[in-house]
């Protein structure tokens, strides 16, 4: 049992970060219809975002072990805002001139990538082509609760994912702004007539994806304490699988389908074998998709 | 970045010095004074930079040496550097290209075994000697190509040195094993596996990992509580330090035991005090043991300002092997080298001792160096404790 939860636990923070992601393809995804292949990145310039400026502060003199809570929420503050520069930034340079020109959708998802790539090599020119280490935020020691002992640093992140994402979901269900969004998702030019202006729909679109994106950076530099310039690439096609897992477009479907990829590994590498764990993944994304293409929840856009 | 500007200056610098030399060269009247090209293919970037740019420090050092002794055969060496980023694909690029260039006359190189592997059948297509420093997987000798050369020791040398270090030396008996399914941790995992079992171990169960992956934690959790005496882990330091540091986090208490690849300064600097009781068997010294050793590493200290990391006494020696193989035949070209190094009398003594080469091209020298990770750093120790 006590076994189980931890397993559980693995899967949950590995979830979590897949699921943040998820959200940020989904996002994305309904206001434009385009997948946005430099997601992966945006985790990944968060994650450096936060090293930055703890390394801006170490510089200064402030050690983080005195003031680790503080040190860490700047450092999480950091990861959202750079995620949400690069989400911003993105949609500015990449997407918008091919949108102006009504260039076909796929034009978008090739400039997307190139974005992508350019993101992986300026970091693996200008900062550091290997691991980086990522100091510690949270203690390393382990903590006992109920028998079993769990990482605290684990449950952060799955506890701060689940607020960041339940966050997201009270602005797309709850705000005026978060009905123009599901308007535009559902019909653009709609939408349009009954005066919500797309672009700004589409802008905040983006910010809300990059802040999710940036803080799965921060989330998985610490839950590794490693950063490398190409950290996100993984992370970005597994959360792209989840996304389409629980029906792409969908907030509930996003964080459902992060959260099972997460679980499914983890139960994969524990009961059976850490080397068949994608291949169950993928067996899994298959079988969804050939039974039920709108994703599991069924609320997909087609 | 910084360090690869300091190299590119080191580097005019250094052309400076070979035109000096070379004008020095047709003073003396010799016609032709065309350098005597030796290709260097290892990672110079990505995550394993730190092992392939230390391995062609040393071999830069050597080519130094050379020059300042005169060159080979009067004319001067250059040292073709080729960064292959620990990635089969990339090493195939990096030996086509050596190979197309025929005044480079002998190949050290690769690192990695998987690297090696790919990169050895190019090699052999255009008769040009490589001599690897790091590769210790058997299957790159046992193609049966004829250029194909290994300084350091191989997986069935180092697997079962770890077995016997365990379990003859520390007396224990119980191992999970865990590889990276590449050609070297695969292959290594394999023969510790095999040796292990012979003298009385027991395997607990085997798993694998990927490469570039960095969640272990399902895995790890697995071995909490199993009744184990060592982890043995075949592959890289930047696995090997996220698998260490997950593991203190699980509370996973078992040390790992694993083989070269592990050995690095950027495994203690990424896994902290999660490394410590680290034991790794090594394939090159890093500490000196006799005078001609203090006379490298002094030289490499005062050379580049820091001690040698992990590779270097290997990129040494495999340039000197070439460099007296050159200057055996009294010619630069590729089928003399590979003529000289196979020849059953072939020998150089250098910074490892006397390097010869048995009929496969493997080193006749069999004997891992063993280090534990002791307050942060890597200690020199013996089997018995």
């Amino acid at each position: 049992m006590e076994y189980f939860i931890q397993q559980t636990i693995n899967g949950l923070s590995l979830g979590a970060i897949y699921a943040l992601l998820a959200l940020s393809y989904s996002l994305i995804f309904g206001v434009l219809r385009v997948i946005n292949f430099a997601l992966g990145e945006t985790l990944m310039v968060g994650a450096y975002s936060s090293l930055g400026l703890l390394w801006f502060l170490d510089w200064l003199g402030l050690s983080h072990e005195e003031n680790s809570l503080l040190l860490g929420l700047a450092a999480v503050i950091a990861a959202v805002a750079g995620g949400m520069i690069i989400g911003v930034l993105t949609e500015f340079v990449a997407l918008r001139p091919l949108r102006h020109r009504q260039s076909p959708l796929l034009l978008s998802l090739i400039s997307s990538l190139g974005v992508s790539i350019f993101l992986q090599n300026a970091v693996l020119t200008f900062v550091s082509s290997g691991n980086v280490r990522f100091p510690d935020l949270t203690s390393r020691e382990p903590m006992t609760i109920l028998g079993t002992s769990l990482s605290i640093t684990q449950i952060v992140i799955v506890v701060a994912s689940l607020c960041l994402m339940a966050g997201i979901s009270v602005i797309v269900y709850g705000t005026r702004l978060g009905r123009q969004i599901r308007a535009v998702r559902d019909n653009p030019g709609l939408a349009s007539e009954y005066g919500s202006n797309p672009t700004v729909v589409i802008t905040v679109a983006f910010m809300l994806s990059g802040a999710l994106a940036g803080f799965a950076g921060v989330a998985a530099g610490c839950n590794y304490g490693v950063a490398r310039y190409n950290m996100g690439f993984l992370p970005g096609v597994k959360a792209f699988c989840a996304a389409i897992l629980g029906g792409i477009g969908d907030v509930p479907g996003a964080v459902v389908g992060g959260f099972l990829i997460g679980f499914i590994e983890a139960m994969g590498a524990a009961y059976i074998s850490a080397e068949y764990k994608d291949v169950l993944v993928f067996a899994v994304l298959i079988l969804t998709l050939l039974f039920r293409p709108r994703g599991l929840l069924g609320r997909g856009i087609e | 970045m910084n360090q690869s500007m300091k190299h590119s200056a080191m580097k005019s610098k250094w052309r400076t010095r070979l035109c000096l030399l070379a004008v020095l060269a047709l003073t003396g009247c010799r016609p032709s004074v065309a350098p005597i090209k030796i290709g260097l293919a290892a990672p110079l970037s990505e995550n394993q930079a730190e092992s392939g740019g230390d391995l062609r420090d040393g071999a830069l050092l050597a080519v130094e040496e050379l020059n300042r002794a005169g060159g080979l055969l009067g004319r001067p060496v250059e040292l073709v550097e080729l960064d292959d980023r620990a990635d089969p694909k990339d090493a195939n690029n990096v030996a086509q290209r050596l190979a197309a260039d025929p005044t480079v006359v002998a190949v050290v190189g690769h690192l990695n075994s998987g690297c090696s592997i790919p990169a050895s059948k190019i090699y052999h297509d255009h008769g040009m000697a490589m001599i690897t420093p790091v590769s210790t997987s058997d299957k790159l000798t046992e193609q049966g190509y004829e250029n194909v050369f290994r300084i350091c020791i191989r997986n069935s040398d180092q697997g079962p040195a770890a077995a016997h270090f365990a379990i003859e030396g520390r007396g224990k008996r119980r191992f999970f094993l865990i590889d990276d399914k590449t050609a070297y941790g695969a292959g290594i995992t394999g023969e510790f596996d095999k040796a292990a079992r012979e003298l009385g171990g027991e395997i607990i169960g085997r798993d694998s990992i990927s490469e570039r992956e960095t969640d272990f934690r399902p895995l790890l959790t697995r071995l909490r509580g199993k009744d184990l005496d060592f982890i043995y882990f075949g592959g890289m330091y930047p696995e090997g330090a996220l698998l260490l540091k997950q593991a203190k986090e699980l509370g996973v208490t078992a040390p790992i035991l694993s083989g070269d690849g592990m050995f690095s300064p950027e495994l203690i600097r990424l896994a902290g005090d999660a490394a410590e009781g680290t034991i790794v068997t090594h394939i090159a010294p890093i500490e000196p043991e006799n005078e001609r050793q203090k006379g490298f590493f002094s030289a490499f200290q005062s050379r580049y300002g820091h001690n040698v990391k992990v590779y270097a006494p290997l990129g040494y020696d495999c340039v000197m092997v070439i460099a007296e193989a050159v200057r055996l035949e009294k010619v630069a070209d590729r089928d003399a080298v590979v003529r000289a190094m196979r020849a059953p009398d072939f020998q150089y003594d250098g910074v490892l001792g006397v390097t010869r080469f048995d009929a496969q091209g493997n080193s006749l020298r069999r004997i891992p160096y063993f280090y534990e990770v002791r307050r942060g750093e890597f200690v020199l120790c013996r089997a018995k404790k």
